[in-house]
């Protein structure tokens, strides 16, 4: 069963196409990167799965349904800006979880909290940057869920930072679920994906497997990036 | 669902509402305290300005704390639902009617509370053993005259129904303006007013229109006119209710534009 | 192990190059108990499926067995060891080779540089 299915899904604002009749398929098990420079259609994409923008033609399935409640039920999404209520607790924000998705382990959220010292007593607002991002990566990763969606979880951070976030999604790595992690940062997420999209303009110009792609070109991905993307 | 998302609106609102009913509270107290201290003595100088201000602020308070309550229900549908979280509380697994109802319930709620805080305000203000005295006369006649007079008591659960509407109503006319101003790039806020002024606008005209449709019975009893009044009136909110709902869904459904 | 990775090589292709080194250096001894897929994984920040995929190759290859309760070991053939001993060094000196032959060495040069540069090595260097 496909997990994630787009049918010449399209979506315009006003005479600009942010998505033009784009054909994907993911399948369950997979970690898939959604590469594409700025503007090139990712975050529409991934909002289009979350059901906050509506497509303006073409359609997007997740498990064979349309985005709505039950989609919602089984996608964890990390979006692009910070957005967790700051004025919350971590420990508010568990019971939020907790009430809201059913698939939320909250005890891997607390092993995950604790692991980095961060008080759960603390209002969100006085963490530091770097442990709010954390917070909420850690929502996000501790539901067990079938699809994630990261949008940009490793852009503008540090190094030791993307890595920690890099080892979060493998070690909540589940078979059943597939992730779609979307970034401009090729190389850094190349090691962890089995398949990649390169989006341009809003089109889908090519959808392999990592190690095909690798093996056939005889190049990373981040190099056959950079020459799909020439300016 | 729904009731998780009330618990959850409840808690969050409590964090700003109950300060500021608080203050009211503490504020007619210390007015009370002042008008009494201050009647018919003379006071340094210092402790007086305190008292007059305090008195001032009371008086401000009670005028603004209506308009503080429908600012704080505006900006938490719009913090919670249109700008940053709104990316968290649209991917709930929840419906958005559910969405719209836990906010207008909860908004219609402190609504509620805030009027009773004003009352209590003003009777905490007035608080002295000749007013309890002439408070509980006037809460014993009420008694006596709803139990005596035939129509009183419907005449004033009618109006307290409408006022609860009328504040559900409001709600759900704030809630619309501000899901089809944030459904553009540009000007939210801005839009989100002429919205809402757009929508005064709808109504008074809806109303007119319905006004010299309806024909008034100038042969009625006074109890069947009321009535025929608050039937047209509850008819009318719920009218302009259900479209503003329905505004907000499909604003919020179809148009979100989250930055 | 140390864990890079570099060029255009399918990542599993170089996993696998990684944990052959390991098992022919005795860095991994015979019938070590290696850790599970997804330790591994973390530990070379790769996705699982790429470490599963990598491992089953080791295991085609005769490096690595898996018992079914237990997990997977290094094989304890030490013809199997030796195997890929060879292997990696054909290949080591198959480079060095082509390297040395871009720079324009004949054979004989060759034995003559690697003479000295042993004798250099073993003069305390």
């Amino acid at each position: 069963m496909t997990i994630l299915e787009c049918k010449s899904l399209t979506k315009s604002y006003g005479d600009v196409r942010a998505l033009d009749g784009v054909d994907i398929t993911i399948e369950p098990g997979r970690i898939v990167g959604l590469l594409g420079p700025n503007g090139s259609g990712k975050t529409t994409l991934i909002k289009l799965a979350n059901g906050l923008l509506v497509p303006s033609g073409g359609e997007i399935l997740i498990n064979g349904l349309a985005p709505g409640v039950e989609t919602k039920k089984i996608v964890s999404y990390l979006p692009e800006r910070p957005c967790v209520p700051d004025w919350m607790t971590a420990r508010a924000l568990l019971g939020f979880y907790g009430d809201f998705y059913e698939d939320f382990d909250r005890s891997a959220a607390e092993d995950m909290l604790s692991r980095l010292g961060i008080d759960t007593g603390a209002k969100i607002r006085h963490l530091s940057k770097g442990n709010r991002e954390k917070v909420q990566l850690i929502m996000v990763m501790a539901r067990r869920a079938l699809l994630y969606l990261l949008d940009e979880p490793i852009g503008g951070v540090d190094p030791a930072a993307r890595d920690y976030i890099l080892n979060t999604i493998i070690s909540n790595y589940n078979p059943a679920a597939s992730a779609v992690i979307s970034t401009h940062l090729i190389s850094d997420v190349e090691r962890v994906l089995d398949d990649v999209i390169f989006l341009r303009e809003g089109k889908a110009v090519l959808a392999a497997p990592v190690d095909e792609l690798r093996e056939q070109q005889g190049k990373s991905v981040d190099q056959i990036f950079r020459e799909v993307f020439r300016c | 669902m729904l009731g998780k998302l009330i618990k959850h609106e409840l808690r969050a609102t409590a964090a700003t509402m109950l300060p500021i009913l608080g203050v009211m509270l503490l504020m007619s107290v210390l007015t009370n305290v002042g008008a009494r201290v201050m009647d018919g003595r003379q006071l340094p100088a210092a402790l007086e300005v305190v008292f007059v201000l305090v008195i001032i602020l009371f008086f401000v308070g009670l005028v603004a704390i209506g308009f503080v309550t429908v600012y704080m229900m505006v900006r938490r549908f719009r913090d919670n639902l249109l700008r940053d979280e709104g990316y968290i509380m649209h991917t709930l697994p929840v419906s958005v009617h559910a969405q719209i109802w836990s906010k207008v319930l909860v908004s219609a709620l402190w609504y509620a509370v805030t009027g009773v805080t004003v009352v209590l305000s003003v009777l905490l203000v007035a608080f002295d053993v000749e007013t309890v005295k002439i408070l509980g006369d006037f809460f014993g006649e009420l008694f006596r005259a709803i139990v005596r007079e035939d129509y009183l008591g419907e005449i004033l659960l009618e109006v307290l129904l409408l006022m609860i509407l009328a504040s559900v109503v409001l709600s759900l006319s704030l809630d619309a303006a501000l899901s089809v101003g944030h459904s553009f790039a540009k000007r939210k806020m801005l839009l989100s007013e002429l919205t809402f002024v757009g929508l005064l606008i709808l109504g008074s005209v809806f109303t007119f229109t319905l006004d010299g449709m309806v024909p008034s019975l100038p042969d009625a009893r006074f109890i069947s006119d009321w009535r025929l009044i608050c039937a047209e009136q509850a008819g009318i909110l719920i009218a302009e209710g259900a479209f503003c709902y329905c505004v907000t869904a499909f604003f919020l459904r179809r148009r979100l534009n989250l930055e | 192990m140390e864990w890079r990775f570099e060029g255009g090589a399918p990542i599993y292709a170089q996993i696998v190059g990684t944990v052959k080194l390991a098992i022919a250096s005795g860095e991994l001894p015979p019938g070590e108990r290696l850790p599970g897929v997804r330790e591994l994984a973390l530990e070379a920040g790769v996705n699982p499926n790429t470490m599963q995929r990598a491992l089953t190759e080791l295991e085609r290859e005769g490096l690595v067995y898996s018992q079914r309760t237990a997990g997977r070991f290094v094989t304890d053939s030490a013809e199997a060891v030796e195997a890929a001993r060879r292997e990696l060094a054909d290949g080591t000196v198959k480079t060095f080779l082509t390297a040395m032959r871009r720079l324009g060495f004949e054979r004989e040069e060759i034995l003559n540089l690697l003479e000295r540069e042993e004798n250099h090595d073993d003069s305390g260097m």
